[in-house]
């Protein structure tokens, strides 16, 4: 089974999982650029069934730089989407789309921590539809949904989509995140899920193993090594997520 | 000799409005205190005062949201929550008494009935019936919202230099038993009309003018050093309930409104009041500014008003800083290209998401008559 990984740095881990333990009857091949690159320098053509470099972006956009390609692709200008069995995208999580905006919103500095004060504040002070309606809004805005989106239905290998853990810096508000936040979380990813279905794409959770308990940051145990990262994932953590892949890729 | 010979020009009619263009009619206002880009603005009442808000944050002003919506929400979908629409989430305030009531409310919550509205399973909150499109799932989570406005009510007082309240109505509908006041007739929007215990009150100027004197006094014991600005909407009834023709029952509520709003400005040093009524309703202006149901506002009007009120303010008080540049949030979606507005950023004039929420507008479906 031919694979298209879409991403980015959360995808680059698992690229080096692969690339370290390659799981049989897969060919896993990458696509990825860090942050928002993937979605500024590659545009979906749906009629092809292509996915196009916007030459004049990859000499502008930073992400660029770190651009991972398919295999024997470093001069294509497209990547022909129809000649994979399915597609992933994995890492352009819940927040991407609107995360430099509500922290730009929130003030200079500090705006992981404003951004659980936020969380805590809202505490019984919205409405469950009036969350829902921005849980809702704000899944589509997410990179995960506007990737899914533009696959389908046309792009004819189904898509798989993943969130990762969520980009804010650790910080003592995060560990002791309230019940609250956690179900904000849990609904966020059920409204997303829902979102996703109604493209036709799957979309599947990680592991809760891999995340820790607030839901928003990678699991103390698989950012032993990587210091001052949490929201990324060691090697360990990536090959769990292979492993997790490959098992959805094979259902 | 007569003391009108030496009186300026803006003292005659003739020079001042019938020889001038009706957008140079500019210099009406003079502005009793000074409204800065960091004073903090809230802004509550008539329908009309949505529009203030928004142009103050259009102009780099500080409007004061102390409710604001779920971050991720988009300012359309906010807009239908009423999140953005006044400084705290309270729904129009049409009377000066239920600012009275909300004030009352915002210091001593012992005093709020537990009186509930419930449709087909929702519920919805007797005092703000409009203010969830679909009211809310449960009793406790409109209680809880409701508990949230007039946490942000109050906040909005303590923390604004200037309270901006737009007078509507002198209509009003009241408990007959406790006293307390509705913002709509029940029955309009939800709840059910009950002429045993709802009562129709069309206030007078002495009621209007004592609720008033008392809520402006109670923001000052909390805020004193806060600043009021009244306006009076210039927007006519949508229904009088009174038995008179509705156009007669406009014209006497608003001039009531007009009146209270004159009288205690000139009584009042931190009181003020803002001639938007004038610039839409008067003859220079010859309706101009009416959509064609005569009723809402157009933007052409809604700028005309800003554009008076700014001015008179900037030429009495220099703005030192300019207006700010678009922020943080805003270049980011620009580089980025994608995204819908965030919630409570600034809008145009003239944009989708400009129109006024009015609930007294629901009267309107109400109506039988040929």
């Amino acid at each position: 089974m031919r694979v298209l990984v879409l991403g980015n740095s959360h995808a680059a881990s698992l690229a080096r999982a692969w690339r370290d333990a390659p799981k049989a009857g897969l060919q896993m091949e990458f696509l990825a650029a860090t942050g928002l690159g993937l979605e500024k320098i590659i545009e979906v053509d749906r009629t092809l069934g292509r996915l196009v470099f916007q030459k004049h972006r990859l000499n502008v956009v930073r992400a660029a730089k770190h651009l991972i390609r398919p295999p024997g692709q470093s001069n294509a200008n497209f990547v022909e989407l129809n000649g994979y069995d399915r597609i992933v995208v994995y890492g352009l999580q819940l927040l991407t789309g609107r995360l430099p905006g509500i922290l730009g919103d929130l003030g200079e500095g500090d705006g992981g921590q404003k951004w659980f004060n936020v969380l805590e504040d809202s505490r019984g002070r919205f409405s469950d539809s009036a969350w829902d309606a921005a849980c809702r809004e704000f899944a589509r805005d997410t990179g995960h949904y506007r990737f899914a989106e533009s696959l389908a239905p046309e792009i004819r290998a189904k898509t798989i989509s993943l969130p990762c853990p969520f980009p804010i810096n650790e910080h003592p508000r995060a560990k002791a995140a309230s019940q609250c936040d956690r179900e904000r979380v849990d609904q966020a990813l059920i409204l997303m899920k829902k979102e996703m279905d109604g493209l036709g794409v799957r979309f599947s959770h990680l592991p809760a193993s891999l995340t820790d308990p607030t839901g928003y940051l990678s699991a103390a145990e698989y950012r032993k090594d990587l210091i001052g990262d949490f929201v990324h994932l060691n090697a360990k953590g990536s090959n769990e997520v292979l492993s997790f892949v490959a098992g959805l890729l094979v259902n | 000799m007569n003391p009108y010979q030496n009186l300026p020009d803006n003292s005659f009619w003739a020079p001042a409005v019938a020889q001038k263009s009706m957008f140079d009619i500019l210099e009406i206002w003079d502005p009793k205190h000074k409204l800065g880009l960091a004073t903090k603005v809230a802004t509550y009442g008539s329908c009309f005062a949505q529009h203030i808000g928004r142009a103050l944050k259009q102009r780099g002003y500080n409007w004061l949201v102390t409710e604001p919506s779920p971050l991720m929400m988009s300012e359309e979908t906010a807009k239908k929550f009423n999140y953005g629409v006044f400084s705290a989430r309270t729904g129009n305030i049409y009377t000066a008494s239920l600012l009275l009531q909300w004030l009352t409310w915002a210091r001593d919550r012992s005093k709020i009935p537990d009186e509930v509205w419930v449709s087909d399973g929702r519920y919805y909150d007797p005092f703000r019936p409009n203010i969830e499109p679909l009211g809310f799932g449960t009793r406790e989570e409109l209680m809880s919202s409701r508990s949230a406005a007039l946490d942000a009510f109050r906040d909005s007082i303590l923390q604004a230099g200037t309270f901006v309240f737009t007078m509507g109505l002198t209509e009003s509908w009241f408990n007959r038993q406790a006293g307390f006041e509705y913002p709509m007739c029940p029955g309009v929007i939800a709840g059910e009309y009950n002429s045993e215990e709802h009562q129709f009150v069309n206030q007078e100027y002495p009621q209007i003018r004592q609720s008033l004197t008392k809520a402006l006094r109670l923001m000052r014991a909390m805020n004193p050093d806060l600043r009021i600005l009244l306006t009076v909407s210039p927007v006519p009834l949508t229904a009088t309930n009174s038995g008179r023709h509705v156009l007669v029952a406009n014209m006497a509520s608003k001039s009531i409104l007009r009146s209270v709003a004159d009288s205690l400005a000139r009584n009042m040093p931190f009181v003020d009041y803002f001639p938007s009524f004038e610039i839409i309703t008067s003859p220079p202006f010859r309706g101009t500014f009416y959509e064609p149901n005569l009723r809402n506002v157009t933007s052409a009007g809604v700028a005309q008003v800003m554009r008076v009120f700014f001015e008179c303010l900037s030429k009495k008080y220099p703005v030192a800083q300019r207006p700010k540049p678009p922020g943080l949030k805003q270049g980011l979606r620009k580089i980025l290209g994608r995204g819908r507005p965030i919630a409570a950023s600034a809008q145009g004039v003239g944009s989708s998401t400009d129109a006024e929420i009015c609930e007294e507008e629901f009267l309107d479906l109400h109506r039988t008559g040929g």
